[in-house]
C-alpha cells in the first residue's frame, strides 16, 4: 500500500463528498492511500494570472508548504507528490509550483508574508491529479483487473474541462487529444462516445452572476454528448459537475422533452466498477439523479 | 630593412580630424623608416604611382599604409607591392579612417591616436615576413547531391559549360517534389510538362552521370580535392533493359501504399514512381516484396519479356573525386500530423496541400477529380487552412514559407474550375503575393473565380456527422464565425529534408536554427558555404517558389564551375603554422577551427607515436581561433604572429 | 460613423505599459491572426472580440477597452493562451484589463446584491473564484 499525500480542496467536503469518499474507497482497493493533509487551507480555486499581486499566491505557497511538510511525516515510499482530485486545484498549483520553482524573488515575497504561519516552501515537490496517478503509478491494467462489475450498457462521454488541460504546463495529457478518461472508461467496462467538446468551458465562475453563459455552454456539450450516444457524462471538476448537473435540471423545466444526462465524477464510475457500497457516491446530492439509469442498466450495485 | 609610409587623406574624409602631415612627420622618426609620404588619395593612380616609384628608387623592402579599413583596398595596395617584384604580404595597413577620423570629432586627439596606431604598425612592419600562396590542383568533376529541380538545373548548367558533373538521387526517380504539382503559379504551367524535358536532358547529356537510389555516405578532402563514396542500393531491374511494358505490376501479388500519391493511391512491390520518371526504369522495392533473398515469388521475372528483372543486384560503393560539391537536397512538407486543434492528421476529409496536388493531378489517385479521401463524393464546400504550423513559434515552425498563400490560392482557383458551383474559402492572416505577377493571380482568384477569402486564423476543426466543423473568425468584420466544410486543405509550410540533415553533417556545413542550411552570407553569397568548394542549390537553405530555386542552382553552378575552371587553386598565403616541437597533441585548436581545417595526425617522433596537428591550408581561412586557443604557442598564424602582434601592442603603448 | 480621432501620447503609452506589467505579456506581439477570438467558447457573448481588444490596446485606446464587456465575460478557461501561435498568454491580457479596472472600482460584482438562496445553493469553488476575478 503506497501512501500519498492528498490535498482535498474546498468543495471536496461540501458539494462533491461522493467524489471525494468514492475516491479514497477505490483508492484503498488499488492499493494506493490517499492520506489527507492535516491544516490545509483553500487553495484559491483559479489561479491569478497577474504578475504583481502577490496575496493571491499565499494561499496555494501555503497548500505547497503544508503537503511537503506531510510528505515528510508519512512513509519511505510516499513520493515526493501532492495528490488532488479537483481539477481547478490541481491546475493552480500545478501553476504555481512552477512559478516559485524559477522564480525566487516571488518565493521570498511569498515566504515573507507566510514567515508568521512558519512556512517556507522548499521547492523540490510535484502536484499531480489522481487521473495520473491512476495512468502512471497503478495502471488501467491494473484497473481493469479489479472490475467486479462491468459497466456495460454505460456509454459515457468524457467530458475533461478546461483546468486539467490548460495551460500547457499544468495538462496532465495531451491539449488537443487527451486519452486518460477514455482508457480509464474502457478499463471500467463502458463504451466511450466521442465529443469534439471535450474540453469546451462549462462556463466555470460566470453561474454566479451570469448564468445565461453556463446554459449556453452546457446546452452545447450535453446536446453534442447526446446527439452522439451518450447516455451519461463523467468529469473530474466538482465546479464542472455542479454547472452541467444544476443548470440541467433548470433547462429541463425551461426545455422539456430532452431527457438530461447524469453526471458522474470519475471516481463514483469507478466505485460502481470495482465494487464499493453504493451510499459513498452520495447520488443524493446530484441534481439530475443517476439511479434511474443504473437501476435500468443493472449497475445499482445491490451485491453490498 | 627599409619601411616607405603613406598617409591618405582621403579628401576630407580622414584630413578633416587628422592631422595628416603632423603625422607623416612624427613617422620619419620610427625606426627603419625610410621614407613618410602624405598624398590626397593613396588608392587613386597617381598615388599607387607614387609607391612603386619609391619602392624602386629607394629600394624598400616593406610598406607601410595609413588609409581606410583595409577591407577597402588592401588587394589594391598588394598589388601594387607585386607589381613591383615585392612580396604582397609585407605590405601593413593601419585604418585611420574608420578607427579614427569617423569615430572621433577632436583634431588633436585623432592626431595622437593615429601616430600610436602608425607607429604600431610600423614596429610589427619590421618583424613581418615574406609569405608564399601555395597552390593546389582541381578535379575537374562535379558532385550534385539531390535530384529536384534545383539538382536537375545546376547538373545541366555545369555539363553545358563542359564538366563532368555526377547527379545522386535517393529515390528512384529525379525530380523531386516539382514532380509531384499538378500547376504552378502564377502561369498554371503543367509541372510535369515543364519539368520533364530537363529530365530527358539530364539522361541523356553526356556529361551527366545519374545515380538514382543512390546516397552520398562519406566524403574526405578539400576543394577541389574532395572524395566521396557513393552508396548505390539495387533496383533489381536491369535500367538499359527495362522497356516500360508494366505486365510485371499485372502479377505481382503485394499491394502497399504509393508514396508519390502521398498514400492515396495503390502500388506494388514492383513498380515505377510514375510514368516520366528518369531514370526510365522500373523498380522492386525490397521491403514490400514477399522475398528477395530467400526469393519467394518472382512471379515478375517469370513474365519480363526483355529478362530485365535481377534478383542478384548488390549494392555498390562508387568512390570518386570531385572539385565541387552542390547541395541541392531539397525540402518536406510539415507534417499535418503535428497540428492538434485539426486533428492531428486523424480526420480523413482533412489533407494537405501537397495531397491536395496529387488529387488535382490527373495522374492522380482520383483521375484529376476532386473527391472527398471519406467518401468519394464530389466536396461543395473546401476550405483553405493558410498557416498550418507556420507563423507560429509556440508549437510549430515560427517563420513563413512563402509559398504557401499561393499555392492555397492556386487551389482555391483550380477547385473552383474543375467544380463549378462549389465554394471555395481560404481563412488567412495576410495574403503574401511577393513574386511576379503574383498579386495579379490573386487578384484574378478573387474576381474572376470568385474565391472567398476571410481574414482570420481557424482556432479548430473537427469532425460533425459527415462534415467538418471549422471554427474560425473573420477579424474584419469582428465576427467569429463557424461553417461546415465538406474538405479541408492545410497549408503547411517547407521545413529540411533529411537529406538535408545528413549531407549538412557529413560535410561539416553550419545549419541555422530552422534546421536549414546556412550561407555564407545571408545577402551577398546565397549559394556558398563556409566551406570552400562546397555550394548550395534550392530549397535546401529556406523556403523558395520554382524561378527562385532554378535562378538559385544557376548562380550554384556557376560558383561551382568557378574552382572546376581552374588547374590550380591559390592558397591565401595567412594560413595557421604548426611549430611540431613544440605541439602537444591537445587537440583544442581542431575544436577552435570553425573551417575543419586541422586534423591530428600520428606521428613517430624519437621512437614515440604522438599526435600532431597538421593544417590543410587549403581549408584553412586565416580566422586565428587556433592560434588563440593554443596554450603552447605551437600555432601561430602567418602574417599575425605572437610576436608581431605584442611588438605591435607594445608600440601603442610607448609615448 | 465619425473618424475616431486617435492620439499617440502619454496617457495611451502609459496605459499599455500598465497591462504590459500587470500581465507579464509583450502586447506588440500580437499579429492579429484572431485564432484567440475563434476559440473562445464565449465570444458570442462579447461586444468586442478578444483580438479586437487586443488590438485596442495595441493603440492604446484606453477608454474603448475600459468600456467593453469582453473581459468580463472571459471565464478564463485559457484556450486562447494555449492555442496562441505567438505564444502570448491571451487570458493573463484579459486578467490584466479586469485588475486595471479593479484596482480603480473594487467591486464588479457586488456580493451584497446576490440573493441570499442563490449564495446558499451555489458551491463555494464557483463563488470563490467568481469573487477572485471580479472583485479585488
Amino acid at each position: 500500500m503506497v501512501r500519498y499525500s492528498y490535498f482535498p480542496g474546498c468543495n471536496l467536503k461540501t458539494n462533491a463528498k461522493g467524489f471525494e469518499e468514492t475516491a479514497i474507497a477505490v483508492s484503498k482497493k488499488l492499493s494506493a492511500e490517499l492520506v489527507e493533509i492535516p491544516n490545509w487551507n483553500c487553495c484559491g480555486t483559479v489561479h491569478t494570472l497577474s504578475t504583481d499581486n502577490m496575496m493571491r499566491r499565499i494561499a496555494p505557497v501555503r497548500v505547497l508548504s503544508r503537503s511537503r511538510k506531510h510528505i515528510d511525516t508519512l512513509d519511505e515510499e510516499t513520493p515526493n507528490e501532492v495528490v488532488t482530485l479537483c481539477s481547478m486545484c490541481n491546475s493552480t498549483l500545478k501553476i504555481v509550483n512552477d512559478e516559485v520553482k524559477h522564480d525566487h524573488d516571488k518565493l521570498e515575497k511569498v515566504n515573507y508574508q507566510l514567515e508568521e504561519d512558519d512556512e517556507i516552501y522548499k521547492e523540490d515537490m510535484e502536484v499531480k491529479h489522481f487521473l495520473e496517478i491512476l495512468r502512471d503509478k497503478i495502471g488501467f491494467e491494473n484497473i481493469a483487473k479489479n472490475v467486479v462489475n462491468p459497466l456495460k450498457g454505460l456509454k459515457i462521454s468524457p467530458y475533461y474541462g478546461c483546468m486539467l488541460l490548460h495551460p500547457d504546463k499544468a495538462a496532465i495529457d495531451d491539449v488537443e487529444m487527451p486519452s486518460v478518461l477514455e482508457y480509464l472508461v474502457e478499463s471500467l467496462g463502458a463504451e466511450v462516445v466521442d465529443s469534439p467538446f471535450f474540453k469546451l468551458c462549462c462556463g466555470s465562475y460566470q453561474i454566479v452572476d451570469e448564468d445565461r453563459i453556463v446554459d449556453s455552454q452546457v446546452t452545447k456539450i450535453v446536446e453534442a454528448a447526446r446527439k452522439r450516444g451518450a447516455n451519461a457524462l463523467v468529469v473530474a471538476c466538482p465546479l464542472c459537475a455542479y454547472n452541467i448537473d444544476h443548470q440541467q435540471k433548470i433547462l429541463k423545466e425551461k426545455v422539456p422533452g430532452k431527457l438530461p444526462l447524469p453526471v458522474f465524477y470519475f471516481t463514483q464510475l469507478m466505485a460502481l466498477a470495482l465494487g464499493v457500497p453504493l451510499k459513498l457516491n452520495h447520488f443524493e446530492d446530484h441534481h439530475i439523479n443517476p439511479k434511474p439509469l443504473l437501476k435500468e442498466l443493472g449497475l445499482s450495485g445491490g451485491k453490498k | 630593412m627599409k619601411i616607405g609610409v603613406y598617409i591618405c587623406e582621403c579628401g576630407s574624409n580622414i584630413a578633416g580630424t587628422v592631422d595628416v602631415e603632423e603625422i607623416a612627420e612624427r613617422a620619419k622618426e620610427f625606426p627603419n623608416v625610410e621614407v613618410s609620404r602624405v598624398y590626397k588619395y593613396m588608392c587613386s593612380d597617381p598615388g599607387q604611382e607614387l609607391i612603386k616609384k619609391d619602392i624602386e628608387e629607394k629600394e624598400l623592402d616593406r610598406v607601410v599604409v595609413a588609409a581606410c579599413s583595409p577591407r577597402m583596398h588592401e588587394p589594391t595596395f598588394r598589388a601594387v607591392l607585386e607589381d613591383k617584384g615585392l612580396n604582397p604580404y609585407v605590405l601593413e595597413i593601419v585604418n585611420i579612417r574608420e578607427q579614427v577620423s569617423w569615430v572621433h570629432e577632436d583634431m588633436k586627439e585623432g592626431t595622437e591616436k593615429a601616430t600610436s596606431l602608425l607607429k604600431g604598425a610600423v614596429v610589427r612592419s619590421s618583424l613581418m615576413q615574406p609569405l608564399e600562396r601555395k597552390k593546389v590542383g582541381v578535379n575537374h568533376k562535379a558532385l550534385v547531391i539531390g535530384g529536384g529541380i534545383a539538382g536537375i538545373q545546376a547538373a545541366l548548367d555545369l555539363a553545358d559549360m563542359g564538366f563532368k558533373t555526377t547527379l545522386v538521387e535517393k529515390t528512384s526517380s529525379i525530380g523531386g517534389k516539382m514532380a509531384q504539382l499538378d500547376k504552378t503559379f502564377p502561369t498554371l504551367d503543367c509541372s510535369q510538362c515543364i519539368l520533364s524535358p530537363k529530365m530527358v536532358d539530364v539522361s541523356r547529356h553526356p556529361n551527366i552521370e545519374l545515380l538514382a537510389l543512390s546516397e552520398v555516405i562519406e566524403v574526405d578532402g578539400y576543394v577541389g580535392n574532395f572524395k566521396a563514396k557513393i552508396k548505390k542500393s539495387p533496383r533489381y531491374v536491369i535500367e538499359e533493359k527495362c522497356t516500360l511494358c508494366d505486365d510485371c505490376v499485372d502479377v505481382c501479388p503485394v499491394i502497399t501504399h504509393d508514396e508519390y500519391n502521398q498514400g492515396f493511391a495503390p502500388r506494388k512491390a514492383i513498380y515505377i514512381s510514375y510514368p516520366q520518371a528518369i531514370p526510365a526504369s522500373y523498380l522492386i522495392d525490397p521491403d514490400a516484396c514477399l522475398g528477395i533473398d530467400p526469393l519467394i515469388c518472382a512471379k515478375c521475372r517469370d513474365v519480363c519479356g526483355p529478362e530485365a528483372i535481377d534478383f542478384d543486384m548488390q549494392p555498390e560503393i562508387i568512390e570518386e573525386e570531385y572539385g565541387s560539391i552542390i547541395i541541392a537536397t531539397g525540402y518536406e512538407t510539415y507534417p499535418i500530423e503535428n497540428i492538434g486543434e485539426y486533428g492531428y492528421g486523424t480526420i480523413p476529409d482533412v489533407i494537405s496541400g501537397l495531397d491536395f496536388e496529387r488529387l488535382l493531378s490527373s495522374g492522380g489517385p482520383t483521375g484529376g477529380k476532386i473527391l472527398r479521401p471519406s467518401d468519394g463524393t464530389i466536396p461543395k464546400t473546401v476550405v483553405f487552412v493558410h498557416c498550418a504550423g507556420s507563423r507560429d513559434p509556440s508549437k510549430h515552425l515560427p517563420y513563413c514559407s512563402k509559398i504557401c498563400c499561393m499555392y492555397s490560392t492556386k487551389h482555391a482557383l483550380m477547385y473552383k474550375h474543375l467544380v463549378h458551383d462549389g465554394t471555395a474559402i481560404n481563412f488567412y492572416i495576410d495574403i503574401r503575393t511577393a513574386g511576379k505577377d503574383y498579386e495579379e493571380f490573386y487578384q484574378r482568384a478573387a474576381e474572376e473565380d470568385h474565391v472567398v477569402y476571410i481574414r482570420g486564423k481557424v482556432s479548430e476543426l473537427f469532425q460533425d456527422g459527415d462534415r467538418i466543423l471549422i471554427k474560425g473568425v473573420d477579424t474584419l468584420s469582428g465576427e467569429t464565425v463557424e461553417l461546415h466544410a465538406d474538405l479541408v486543405v492545410l497549408a503547411t509550410g517547407m521545413i529540411p529534408s533529411e537529406g538535408t540533415k545528413k549531407m549538412a553533417n557529413l560535410l561539416n556545413v553550419s545549419i541555422g536554427i530552422n534546421g536549414f542550411i546556412r550561407e555564407a552570407h545571408p545577402k551577398l553569397k546565397p549559394v556558398d558555404t563556409a566551406i570552400s568548394g562546397v555550394f548550395v542549390a534550392g530549397t535546401v537553405t529556406g523556403p523558395k517558389d520554382i524561378p527562385e530555386t532554378v535562378s538559385n542552382a544557376s548562380g550554384a553552378a556557376s560558383r561551382a564551375a568557378g574552382i572546376l575552371a581552374q588547374d590550380e587553386l591559390e592558397i591565401e598565403g595567412t594560413v595557421a603554422k604548426v611549430e611540431e616541437s613544440l605541439c602537444r597533441g591537445c587537440g583544442l585548436c581542431a575544436e577552435a577551427c570553425p573551417y575543419n581545417a586541422i586534423e591530428l595526425k600520428a606521428v613517430n617522433r624519437y621512437g614515440h607515436t604522438l599526435q600532431v596537428a597538421f593544417v590543410n591550408e587549403a581549408l584553412c581561412k586565416g580566422c586565428g581561433s587556433c592560434a588563440a586557443a593554443c596554450l603552447n604557442g605551437a600555432i601561430n598564424q602567418l602574417g599575425y604572429t605572437d610576436s608581431q602582434i605584442l611588438a605591435l601592442i607594445s608600440a601603442l603603448g610607448e609615448e | 460613423m465619425s473618424f475616431e480621432y486617435i492620439k499617440f501620447g502619454k496617457e495611451e503609452k502609459d496605459f499599455i505599459e500598465k497591462i504590459e506589467e500587470i500581465s507579464g505579456q509583450n502586447v506588440y506581439s500580437c499579429y492579429q491572426c484572431g485564432k484567440c477570438s475563434a476559440g473562445c467558447a464565449f465570444s458570442s457573448y462579447m461586444d468586442k472580440t478578444v483580438n479586437q481588444l487586443i488590438h485596442l490596446i495595441q493603440v492604446g485606446q484606453k477608454e474603448r477597452v475600459l468600456a467593453a464587456n469582453t473581459h468580463w465575460v472571459c471565464a478564463s478557461c485559457l484556450t486562447c493562451s494555449v492555442r496562441c501561435p505567438r505564444e502570448i498568454d491571451v487570458a493573463a491580457l484579459m486578467e490584466a484589463v479586469r485588475e486595471y479596472q479593479l484596482r480603480e472600482e473594487p467591486e464588479k460584482v457586488k456580493i451584497s446584491n446576490i440573493p441570499k438562496e442563490v449564495l446558499d445553493k451555489l458551491p463555494n469553488i464557483a463563488l470563490v473564484s467568481n469573487f477572485r476575478k471580479k472583485t479585488e
